[in-house]
């Protein structure tokens, strides 16, 4: 066998991959067409390409994994309290504790919560290890792990009723009047509660307060992190980038899409910090100036002010969870207010409507489905059960009942048909309806929209 | 910062993709190990269909090959929750997971791969017709899969299962290129081997 036939049997591959004929591919290696031919045949043969998932499948999977990740979240584990003791000392504490009472003690520290003797140690070791890390992605890293650290503290508090200090950063997924769930954690607020207002779905915050008993946190002090802000981009240098009005500083761990120039509309995501500067960790390009400008120029002709507080963008839903979409990379809120396409669901290509908030975030007016979507035709004939829903008709009074596809299931809010009805403690749900099911709607008028008695399985 | 634009005073594209894409993945990694919801769902997303797909090929059933997809993506959660899972590559350390659980699968299944073939998977062969004759040499092309080692089994998977290049393969399976290019080599020769045998 001579030593260039796995060579040359990837070149005749890579050729039968653009099209090219059996033949014409052996014409390329005359002196190894003997040897070629049967392994060319063998791999037409194997050549078997499985069709794209059905969004059942997609659906199912997503329920099973996002529930995993759920139980994991609850799961108890490590965590924390304030350090009084300088780092010095603490550092030398460390270095101490692990001279003289081994790797063990120190391994004890890692596993302490909020009030535990050993949890400054803890506290300690994981700020020399920040300030150890020389760049700024593993810092980046580095910081995360411990901001999930204190969230599991906090879980791990909450469960074993313990009543401590505390706090720690999440999205904010839900909220419900004075109750809140930040990440995994319900987070009440009260008349006390310092900086709550502005806050909504979807922003990150840290969260300062005390644990109790009644497995919620008590908040003290909400403070903004993280938010999304859209605008235009009025200027682009190394480090920092001027959008929408606003300075945000860029590093090496800023993520940018391709292609964004002056004048562009865009989506940043802003990480606040404790001294109120301002860091793009992510800049999303909403739409190009008309005509795009050409490369970076100091004087970039920019559409106007751009008062118009409307976004339209348009992408492939990535996924849903509770009321945030996120589109293209962009995450969206719904609310009672969206107009949904009774199509729109998983995967398909949408256009999207949006306010921008007065923070930031996108609260999407209207979610349309775009015919000829990234889902292959084939595929289309594979969408589960009837999409076709029938509208809201009017029943008794102010009661309404319809039948659709469950396009999106929120905390308080969820998408059946296209039509958005609000959830309650009140509400029936029969047969554990998923994202894709048909179901049976009877909902009442309310002032803000409908609100759901009963949501029925249908198939 | 990862700037992926035309912005003058950076190298080439393709530096700079890959840049951004190793940059991307470790951003992505650490907010999985902090078991973000939206991390978590979008992942699931984009790897899932690609999962399915694998262990379609590799399997032939439906029910067990988005059972296969479902729980590599729990054990890559499970993996990360315990400070462990993928370092450098998601996408390889999902399809090495993939190809585990698809051997695990036919170890219970008494050493003998289910034949219950999807309709779907014969269907999208780019044969109209759909055929008894299509589904048998299907099926022959299973039995025949059969025969070969799990890492010959897994090059063809990725090869022509997925259409993946020789680097994506390599990247996936965490090999050089011409180690790809030899091992599918030797794949091939042996599903010939078998095939013959069959026949």
């Amino acid at each position: 066998m001579s030593a260039s036939l796995p060579a040359a049997l990837e070149v005749c591959l890579s050729a039968l991959r653009t099209g090219a004929s059996l033949e014409t591919c052996l014409a390329l290696y005359p002196d190894l067409a003997n040897e070629l031919r049967p392994l060319l045949e063998a791999a037409r043969a194997a050549r078997l390409v499985p069709g794209p998932s059905t969004p059942a499948a997609l659906a199912r999977s997503r329920q099973r994994v996002m529930a995993h990740a759920r139980r994991l979240q609850i799961r108890p584990a490590p965590r924390r309290a304030p350090s009084d003791l300088p780092r010095f000392a603490m550092g030398l504490a460390i270095a101490a504790v692990i001279l003289f009472s081994g790797a063990g003690t120190l391994l004890a520290a890692a596993r302490a919560l909020p009030g535990d003797r050993l949890y400054p140690v803890k506290r300690t070791a994981e700020s020399l290890r920040l300030d150890l890390a020389f760049r700024g992605r593993t810092r980046a890293t580095l910081a995360n792990d411990f901001d999930e650290q204190r969230r599991r503290e906090v879980t791990t508090l909450l469960s074993l009723g313990r009543t401590e200090p505390v706090s720690f950063e999440g999205v904010v997924f839900r909220q419900e009047a004075d109750l809140w769930l930040v990440a995994d954690v319900p987070v009440r607020i009260t008349a006390e509660t310092r900086g709550a207002g502005g806050i909504r779905l979807g922003m990150t915050v840290e969260a300062s307060g005390s644990t109790g008993p009644q497995g919620e946190l008590l908040a003290e002090q909400i403070t903004l992190r993280e938010y999304d802000l859209a605008g235009i981009v009025a200027s682009i240098s190394e480090t920092a980038w001027q959008i929408g009005g606003r300075s945000l500083i860029v590093d090496e761990t800023t993520q940018a899409d391709a292609s964004i120039h002056l004048g562009d509309s865009v989506l940043a995501r802003v990480r606040l910090g404790p001294d109120g500067t301002a860091r793009a960790r992510r800049i999303r390009l909403l739409a190009a100036a008309t005509p795009p400008p050409t490369p970076p120029v100091s004087t970039p002709s920019m559409p106007t002010d751009e008062a118009d507080d409307e976004i339209r963008f348009s992408g492939e839903v990535e996924s849903i969870v509770g009321d945030i979409w996120t589109i293209a990379g962009i995450a969206v809120r719904v609310d009672s207010e969206t107009e949904i396409d009774g199509q729109a669901g998983l995967g398909d290509r949408v256009e999207i409507r949006a306010d921008r908030q007065t923070v930031g975030t996108l609260l999407a007016t209207r979610i349309e489905s775009v015919e000829g979507g990234v889902t292959p035709e084939g595929d289309r004939r594979e969408t589960p059960a009837p999409v076709q829903s029938t509208t809201p008709e009017s029943g008794q009074g102010d009661e309404v009942e319809w039948e659709g596809m469950v396009n999106s299931i929120g905390a308080s809010v969820w998408v059946i048909g296209g039509q958005t009805v609000q959830i309650d403690s009140g509400t029936e749900i029969d047969g554990d309806p998923a994202v894709g099911d048909t179901v049976r709607v009877r909902a009442i008028e309310v002032s803000g929209g409908l609100l759901a008695e009963r949501i029925e399985r249908r198939d | 910062m990862v700037y992926c634009g035309a912005h003058p005073g950076l190298t080439t594209w393709n530096q700079i993709s890959r840049r951004a894409l190793v940059t991307d993945e470790r951003v992505e990694l650490a907010s999985l190990r902090a078991l973000d919801p939206q991390t978590v769902a979008a992942i699931h997303d984009r790897y899932f269909p690609e999962l399915h797909r694998y262990a379609r090929y590799r399997t032939g059933e439906d029910q067990a090959s988005e059972d296969i997809a479902a729980e590599t993506l729990v054990r890559l959660l499970e993996a990360v929750s315990r400070g462990r899972g993928p370092k450098t590559s998601l996408r390889g350390w999902l399809l090495g997971t993939a190809d585990h659980l698809v051997k695990e699968h036919f170890r219970r299944s008494l050493g003998r791969p289910q034949v219950s073939l999807s309709d779907e998977l014969i269907a999208h062969t780019g044969d109209p017709a759909g055929s008894a004759e299509r589904r048998a040499t299907t099926r022959s092309l299973q039995e025949a899969l059969h025969h070969l080692t799990p890492e010959q089994q897994h090059v063809l998977a990725l090869r022509f299962g997925g259409d993946f290049s020789l680097e994506e393969t390599a990247s996936a399976m965490g090999k050089k290129a011409n180690a790809i290019k030899a091992l599918q080599f030797r794949a091939l020769a042996a599903l010939r081997r078998s095939l013959q045998e069959a026949a």
